[in-house]
């Protein structure tokens, strides 16, 4: 039974962080057709740059400050350079992306060297709680919290703003938002620099979570992120945040049991998805 | 006029759809755009819109170039859109489909607002219904209101009949001759009999290219025409 429990959280955890990631690449693809395979680099630069604010300052909240100014700044920064020129064009996209990724995952290596960094847990989220058998370690618990924050306050920019209604409009039918006088390519602009953010944030989280942070992390998180949106549907947040808990769930129960099938399940099931039903599991309606 | 199409060509890949339309639309008139299918008329609409891209010649409206400029800037200038496929955020309620085209409160706006709504009761009927529930009629009358309350001088609006019950395209007719008498249309139009009912003008596109223009009335009597460019026998 504890064990479950304990699965359960894990998966939770690891489910808050994909959503993190995924949230912005549904986005990026609904509203404007870019599939983004950079995201992984901005979620390692995240946790980088988070981690050394956090070990300089000693604060883990400068960690996570400086972890979304990382995210803010490249995010700008690729929307802007690499991203704006090669509009439309799928291929060229894809190359691109898949190149920044690279790009960025080696760049991490020459500032802060080739070897993992051990990243110690904040005092005040160490430890945990104790109910009767169950142990909640204090920082999953934290992690998940902070993931359906971030969802809630998601839900509120879609739902209940103008820019939300813009972005939602925009990822059903682009064209029309246009011909109503509405410039979006400047709201993609601010979608891409949110989605930067949270995959940076979700690399500062993640780093005591898993206790090192490594330049290969990206690629592999990014893979789990995928998943997720394609599992979730193309373009729908909501549909992200419940994929990413099956998919977070998934690993962990895998991993305990069958630890080498772990993501070949993940795998099986986007195949799944994208044979049977490619609009995703929760995918909204166009 | 209002709009002048100046010799427009148009590609769709490497197909050269528009070869030379020109034509004008003068201020507050209803001018209709009729031709078979492939004739270019829906290629018209989305090259003055700045959708499909002009590769050669010139649409002015109100005097000024705009066949080079985004759709954006080509809508706040003052021309509004209702296409073929009506355009439905079909995930966004009726209410939130105007309001993308509102945005911010503004007097003029929520009177255009109300006036439409009189217009189309059933849009307040449906108010809180999602745009991909309502029937045909339903998401032509929004495509049409939402474009309605932008305040914008022109409306291009592509075969609001299609697909509709005889029922509907009579509403269709009372609600475009209502709207005629404070917005300039160009409208494009399969079904003659609507054609006939709302328009002052037409042109007939044949080909990508613009075979005859004139008042409405005047096509009424020229069988010749009808048959050859429109399939009426």
């Amino acid at each position: 039974m504890d064990i479950a429990i304990n699965l359960i959280i894990n998966g939770l955890a690891t489910g808050m962080l994909l959503f993190l990631l995924a949230a912005g690449l549904t986005l990026i693809f609904g509203l404007m057709h870019v599939l983004n395979f950079a995201h992984g680099g901005l979620f390692v630069w995240g946790a980088y740059a988070g981690v050394w604010f956090y070990l300089w300052t000693g604060s883990f909240l400068a960690g996570l400050l400086g972890a979304c100014s990382a995210g803010l700044l490249l995010g700008l920064i690729m929307e802007r350079l690499i991203i704006q020129p090669v509009y439309g064009d799928s291929t060229r996209q894809i190359l691109i992306t898949l190149g920044v990724m690279l790009v960025l995952s080696e760049m991490v290596k020459v500032v802060w060297g080739p070897n993992q960094i051990s990243v110690p847990t904040l005092n005040l989220l160490e430890g945990s709680w104790r109910i009767g058998e169950i142990v909640l370690i204090k920082y999953r618990i934290f992690v998940i919290a902070a993931g359906a924050l971030v969802f809630a306050l998601l839900q509120w920019l879609l739902k209940k703003t103008r820019v939300g209604l813009i972005i939602r409009a925009g990822v059903i039918h682009r064209e029309m938002v246009e011909s109503l006088g509405i410039n979006v390519k400047r709201y993609f602009l601010l979608v891409f620099v949110l989605g930067a953010v949270l995959a940076a944030l979700a690399g500062m989280l993640f780093a005591p979570y898993s206790g090192v942070i490594y330049a290969e992390m990206g690629m592999e998180y990014a893979i789990l992120a995928f998943i997720v949106v394609v599992v979730g549907g193309l373009g729908s947040v909501s549909g992200s945040a419940m994929a990413a808990v099956m998919v977070g769930l998934s690993s962990a129960f895998m991993n305990y049991f069958l630890p080498d099938a772990a993501l070949a399940v993940n795998m099986l099931l986007m195949a799944a998805v994208l044979l049977f039903k490619p609009s995703g599991l929760f995918g909204a309606r166009g | 006029m209002l709009l002048e199409v100046k010799g427009i060509h148009t590609m769709i890949g490497r197909f050269h759809i528009l070869q030379g339309v020109s034509f004008g639309v003068p201020r507050g008139e209803v001018t209709v755009l009729l031709g078979r299918n492939g004739a270019g008329k829906t290629t018209t609409i989305r090259s003055i819109m700045g959708l499909s891209p002009v590769v050669r010649g010139e649409v002015r409206f109100e005097g000024e170039q705009i066949q080079s400029l985004p759709t954006h800037v080509i809508a706040r200038k003052g021309i509004g859109y209702v296409p073929e496929d009506m355009g439905i955020f079909g995930d966004l309620t009726v209410e939130e489909n105007l309001k993308v085209a509102m945005g911010r409160d503004d007097p003029a706006v929520s009177d255009r607002l109300a006036w439409i709504l009189e217009l189309f009761p059933d849009l307040k009927v449906y108010w809180r219904r999602k745009g991909g529930q309502l029937s045909g009629g339903q998401k032509q009358m929004l495509s049409i209101a939402r474009a309605f309350v932008q305040n914008r001088s022109l409306l291009l609006i592509d075969e609001p009949s299609k697909g509709l019950a005889p029922i509907m395209v009579d509403k269709m007719v009372e609600g475009i001759r209502q709207i005629k008498e404070r917005t300039t249309i160009l409208l494009v139009e399969q079904n003659f009999s609507m054609a006939q009912a709302v328009g002052d003008r037409f042109v007939i596109l044949d080909g990508g290219r613009c075979v005859h223009t004139g008042l409405m009335d005047a096509l009424k009597e020229e069988k010749e025409l009808q048959r050859r460019y429109l399939g009426i026998a």
